[in-house]
This record gives structure tokens, C-alpha cells and sequence, in this order.
């Protein structure tokens, strides 16, 4: 079952934002309820629309729809939060992986606004590459808006392939896993034609 | 250079030509000189004077240019709104351009009077029956009087014209002289304006496409314009068979609202071309038109932010089907480039469309990270697909942003989802395009609602009708148990076209 290595294999792991600040990447819980509230609230509108594809107005995000990303099914799902160690231990951002079936995983990042530019968003991906490739997962992928330039540019560094979908600003990325962690094709050629 | 010296020449070769005529009024050019004149020099009695923004808040009349070359002569800075818009958005704008005086219609005097006791400083110039303290048009540009044209820069700001943004808030784009008398003398060359021309305009003004052809190219050239803003059967009527209309500008749902009609209607035997643009032209319109009324049709391509051509189909050849012509002349580029790797694309190849030139804006007013992100490499970024073919005509393909083309107009999703998301009952909204046979897009809206709401899709509709000009409220509302989205909870439009997918 590679969703059961999945979690297996997520250590925790200490790593220092390009700022200084020292932060711990490690699993997301369910009792990270208030933690995750609180990386939703650092979040500007525009983060928020970037992640979800909508800027709901704070006071409309309830209890349940932050539960829905901590009390998740692990069997299908794994999150790892970048939490600060020092100062209150805000969370910083997080990486979330979700089981689409066969071996393929949806992956999706969230950083909180005071520590974008820092290399965390970087970091995270990269962790969830690690992750799906050490749990023989065959392809992650992600949708991204097209205005959201830096997220396109870091996954097209980071080996990701890019397809334009058309008619709504949306690109879809993902990359080809050898099963052992290493990407098998490398992005970084013309956009796909659209899939309309 | 100031655009105010546009009639200059005219004055000398055509002073008793008509000049701009629309509702039943006609300005020659020697009237437009005389009481631009007088309307500047009571502008300058009544305490404006160079660098003062004054809003335009009016339809196709001729006292769109009249009002014009007056603020022009004065240095003033004209900033153009639409008349459709809300309160709302009408306050953002004055607020946001700092207008100290707002010339408007009598009819729209309602709209603007819930705003006037937080904009204490706002005078109205009133075309029709003024208020107490509030100017009459009409009395100001009676008014003998003497203003010399004032000295301005080719960056002096000329206009400033607001368009939609994708972050929902609209961006005053900051027009000079020298980019609007660019671009109208590259439009001369590229569309073989002559003094013979009348131009037939019913798009509106206050939008880029139809002011820069109507207001800088025809004086330019010593044209003459019919200005109409009422889109009746029988008006247009009147308008395409006047024999002296030689030019059009329009956009693709008004080729086909034209091709619906009777098929006595006959087309002004002078008119030689129809500028389309605001929109891609579907092929097989543009093909029906052509078999039906001569290979007229020559489409264009521009953005308010480049005054607004960046390229048309030239007049001398067969139109290419599809394509939105050559890029203009005098120094005029277009290209296209890889939106995220930024490497020039070679022919046939995708990517973003990107401008530089004379003609580029000056930044949007109050904006500097948002101009900056207009930009990349000194290349003016359009947020449109396309493709440049072996002969240097270019092509789009699609759209970089989430946005509705509504009869010519952009409508950007993301601003009205976020009005609707202030509605307390709505939980979550997407807004898509509905293809349209009339207007090319509509805009449709899909909700969800709170937990215990119980409200109905007239609620909806009345309730985006009140905050948001006519073109971009939802022409339908479907409401939802719940939005599709990814497996990581973002909202998939797509699979909602299809699923709700017209039959």
C-alpha cells in the first residue's frame, strides 16, 4: 500500500528559513486544529485565493473547514506543517498530498505571508517529491493559477511539467516519479497545448 | 504636444466641416475650437487648471469631445467612467483619481447623489438641468472666453481610463499625449485614414477601442464622426445605410446582431472597412458576414494599456481568417514570449503576448506593484495566448486570466465572485462564461450556501444587480450543495462547464 509507506516515511525534520527563523517540518494532526487555524489567519486574501482557487472572507471560515484539513483520512491523505520552534510555534506553512487512486497524489502548498521569499515554499515541495518518491507513488500533480508565476517558475525548476488547461487561467504540473524519489521526465519545455 | 492641437489643422483646412454629430446635435470643427475654448477658459474661472482630474461620466454624445479637447486645451487630466456603473463603483473611482469635478448627464444625478456628502469637494458639471451649486455644461462652453492651449509633455497624462483588474479592485491606467498621438498616427498608416473618412461609432467611448479611433484618429486625420449610444434596430439601421459612413468600429456580437437583420438592409456603399476587436472573432461569424456584405471585416487587437493597438489586419489584402493582423507600424512591437521562461517564441509556437512601443501606458494611478507586475523586461504583458504563423500574423489562442468577454467587455471572474462572497447567505462562488449567441459570453455564476440559508437565485442576482455595472452581473445563478474541487479543495471551474455544459 504506498499511501501506508507514505506516512511511515515522513520524519520530522528541523530546517532554518533564508530569515534565520529555526522551524520543524512534521506531520499535521488532528489536534493541530488551532495551530492550522492560525496559519489560515497569517494567510492574506490573495494566499488564500492562490491555495483554493477562492477568497472566502475570514469570518466565513468555520471550525469544520479548518478540521477538514487536520482530521483527515490517513489512509489517502498526509499533511507536513512547517511549525516555527521557537516564539509560540506559529505554523509557517504547509505541504498537503492527497491519493487521486492507481499512484497518483494531488499535492497543494500553503505559506503564511510574513515568511514567503524564504525558500520555505522551495523546501515543502521538495519534501513532498521525497516524500511520494520514497513511497512509490508514479506521478504527483497540481493545479496552479496561471498569475501565480512564482509557484509555476519553482515547478518548473523543481522538474515539474506544465499544461496549460484552458479557458481559466489554470495550469496543471506534475512530474513523473522513477518510484525511488528521482524525477524520470524534466520540465522546463515549451507549454503543453491546451486541453480543451 | 498637446492632443488640443489636433484641430489646429483643421481649423485652417476644414473649419466648416462636421466634426462629431450624435442626438440629433453637430459640432463643425470651428464650434468644437470656439467652445472647447470658452469651456476651458470657465473651467480655468471656476478654479481648475493643469494637472486637475475631472471625471467623464457620459454616453456617446458630441459633447464627448467637446468636453475633451476643453480639459486637453485646460492640461486637465479627463478620467472616463461608464456610465453603467453602480454607486459603488463610481465612488471607488472618484476616490481613488482624487476628481475634483465630475461632468455627467442630468439622468445620472441619482446615482451620484448618495455619494456627494463624502465627497464634499466634487462639483458636477451637468449636461441637462443642473442642481443647486452643481455647473451647467452648456452655460460653461457659452461662455465667451480665451485659454491658451497649455504646454504639455509627450508623458504629460492625457486620460486616465479604469479597467477591471483580476484582484477584483479597478486600476486607473495612466494614458499621455505622446501614446494616444502614437498610436492614432500608426492607426492613420495602418488604416489609410483620410479626410474623406466618417466614422461610425456606437461602441463606447469611454473604452479604449472606440475613444482612441473616434477622438485622436479622426481629428487626426480631418474625419468626421456619428456618435450613437442607443442600440435600437432601427438606429443602427439608419447609421450602417447613411451614405457617408465609411468606417466602423465594433465588436463580434455586434457583426452578429447586424446579420440578423432583414435582408433589406443595405450597408453605406462607402464604407470600406469595419474595425472588429474586444474579442476574438469566431471564423465562421466573420466568414457569414463577409458572404453576405464583402470582405469588410478586418479584426484588431488591442488593450486599454497600449492606447489601445497593438496590431490589425491591413486593408490592402484578402483578411486572414482568425488572425488579429500584422502588429502596427512606427515602431510598434508585438511578440510573443513563454510566460514563465520569458524566451521568445519561435513562429507557430504558444505563448503570452507582449507589447512595447510608443504607445505603452504610464503605470496605473496609485498602483506601483501592480505596474510593475504588468511588466516583464520592458515588455507590457497581456494576459493573452497566442501565436505569431511564418508571415507575421498573429493569432490567440486563450486566455492567462480567469476572464468573460461579454459583448466586447472584460469581465474578470474573480471580481464579481468577490461581491457575491460578501453576501452573508453565500458560502462559496465560482463564476464561468456561458457561451452566448447574442453577446459571445454571458456571465454565470454557481454558489453554495451557509449552513441553515435558505435564499433563492433572484436574491443572488438583485443582490450583485445593486453592486455591479449591468455586464457583470450573473445572467443566471445555480446553487449547489457544494462546489467541485480537487482532491486538495480547490475550485475546478472546468468541472462545472462540464457538468452545467449548454445542450
Amino acid at each position: 500500500m504506498p499511501q501506508a509507506a507514505l506516512l511511515q516515511e515522513v520524519l520530522e525534520e528541523p530546517w532554518r528559513l533564508r530569515s534565520g527563523v529555526e522551524a520543524l517540518l512534521r506531520p499535521l494532526r488532528p489536534s493541530d486544529l488551532n495551530l492550522h487555524w492560525g496559519l489560515f489567519h497569517n494567510c492574506s486574501t490573495q494566499s488564500l485565493y492562490q491555495r483554493f482557487f477562492q477568497a472566502p472572507e475570514r469570518s466565513k471560515v468555520t471550525d469544520s473547514e479548518v478540521a477538514r484539513f487536520t482530521n483527515f483520512d490517513c489512509s489517502r491523505e498526509l499533511a507536513v506543517a512547517a511549525v516555527q520552534t521557537t516564539g509560540g510555534g506559529p505554523e509557517l506553512g504547509v505541504v498537503r498530498l492527497v491519493h487521486l487512486g492507481s499512484d497518483i497524489f494531488e499535492f497543494a502548498v500553503l505559506i503564511a505571508d510574513p515568511w514567503h521569499r524564504q525558500g520555505l515554499g522551495r523546501k515543502l515541495v521538495q519534501k513532498a517529491i521525497a516524500i511520494a518518491g520514497a513511497g512509490q507513488v508514479r506521478r504527483l500533480e497540481g493545479y496552479v493559477l496561471a498569475s501565480n508565476r512564482p509557484m509555476l517558475t519553482l515547478c518548473r525548476q523543481l522538474g515539474f511539467a506544465l499544461e496549460r488547461l484552458g479557458g481559466e487561467g489554470l495550469y496543471q504540473v506534475h512530474l513523473e516519479l522513477a518510484g525511488d524519489g528521482r524525477p524520470t521526465v524534466t520540465g522546463g519545455g515549451p507549454i503543453a497545448p491546451a486541453d480543451r | 504636444m498637446n492632443l488640443a492641437h489636433l484641430l489646429d489643422d483643421q481649423l485652417r483646412h476644414r473649419p466648416e466641416k462636421v466634426a462629431f454629430e450624435g442626438d440629433g446635435r453637430s459640432l463643425s470643427y470651428a464650434q468644437l475650437a470656439r467652445l472647447s475654448e470658452n469651456f476651458a477658459a470657465s473651467l480655468t474661472a471656476a478654479g481648475y487648471g493643469p494637472g486637475d482630474r475631472l471625471a467623464v461620466v457620459l454616453p456617446n454624445v458630441p459633447e464627448y469631445a467637446l468636453a475633451m479637447f476643453a480639459l486637453w486645451r485646460l492640461g486637465a487630466v479627463p478620467v472616463l467612467i461608464n456610465p453603467q456603473l453602480t454607486g459603488r463603483e463610481l465612488d471607488y473611482i472618484l476616490r481613488d483619481s482624487q476628481a475634483r469635478a465630475v461632468i455627467l448627464p442630468e439622468a445620472l444625478l441619482g446615482v451620484l447623489a448618495p455619494l456627494r456628502s463624502e465627497l464634499p469637494n466634487l462639483r458636477a458639471i451637468v449636461l441637462g438641468v443642473p442642481a443647486d451649486k452643481d455647473l451647467n455644461f452648456a452655460g460653461l462652453a457659452a461662455i465667451p472666453g480665451q485659454c491658451p492651449v497649455a504646454e504639455r509633455h509627450g508623458d504629460d497624462i492625457a486620460q486616465i481610463m479604469y479597467t477591471s483588474g483580476t484582484t477584483g479592485t479597478p486600476k486607473g491606467a495612466l494614458i499621455s499625449h505622446g501614446n494616444l498621438l502614437a498610436n492614432a498616427r500608426s492607426g492613420v498608416e495602418r488604416l489609410s485614414v483620410t479626410g474623406d473618412d466618417h466614422l461610425f461609432c456606437i461602441l463606447p467611448v469611454f473604452h479604449a477601442f472606440a475613444f482612441t479611433a473616434a477622438l485622436v484618429i479622426m481629428p487626426l486625420a480631418g474625419g468626421s464622426v456619428s456618435f450613437e449610444y442607443r442600440l435600437s434596430p432601427k438606429k443602427l439601421t439608419e447609421h450602417l445605410s447613411d451614405p457617408r459612413v465609411s468606417v466602423m468600429v465594433a465588436v463580434p456580437s455586434l457583426l452578429s446582431t447586424i446579420l440578423r437583420f432583414p435582408s433589406e438592409l443595405k450597408l453605406s456603399a462607402a464604407l470600406r472597412c469595419i474595425l472588429c476587436g474586444g474579442g476574438p472573432l469566431p471564423p465562421q461569424l466573420e466568414a457569414a458576414f463577409v458572404q453576405r456584405f464583402g470582405d469588410l471585416v478586418r479584426q484588431g487587437y488591442g488593450m486599454t494599456e497600449c492606447s489601445p493597438y497593438a496590431a490589425f489586419s491591413p486593408l490592402d489584402r484578402p483578411s486572414k481568417p482568425g488572425s488579429i493582423g500584422l502588429p502596427m507600424p512606427q515602431g510598434h512591437k508585438l511578440a510573443v514570449r513563454d510566460p514563465i521562461s520569458g524566451n521568445f517564441a519561435a513562429p507557430g509556437e504558444v505563448g503570452e503576448l507582449v507589447v512595447s512601443g510608443p504607445h505603452i501606458f504610464k503605470g496605473y494611478l496609485n498602483q506601483p506593484e501592480a505596474t510593475a507586475q504588468a511588466f516583464v523586461d520592458g515588455w507590457l504583458r497581456s494576459g493573452d495566448l497566442g501565436y505569431c504563423d511564418e508571415e507575421g500574423y498573429f493569432f490567440l489562442v486563450d486566455r492567462l486570466k480567469d476572464m468573460i468577454i461579454v459583448g466586447g467587455e472584460k469581465v474578470y471572474s474573480r471580481e464579481v465572485e468577490d461581491v457575491l462572497l460578501t453576501f452573508a447567505p453565500l458560502r462559496e462562488v465560482a463564476v464561468v462564461g456561458q457561451p452566448d449567441p447574442d453577446k459571445g459570453e454571458v456571465v454565470r455564476a454557481f454558489v453554495s450556501l451557509q449552513e441553515g440559508a435558505t435564499i433563492g437565485e433572484e436574491e443572488i442576482v438583485r443582490f450583485a444587480r445593486e453592486r455591479l455595472a449591468s455586464v457583470k452581473v450573473p445572467k443566471s445563478v445555480t446553487i449547489l450543495a457544494e462546489l467541485p474541487k480537487s482532491a486538495t479543495g480547490k475550485i475546478l471551474k472546468r468541472e462545472l462547464r462540464k457538468q452545467f455544459a449548454p445542450k
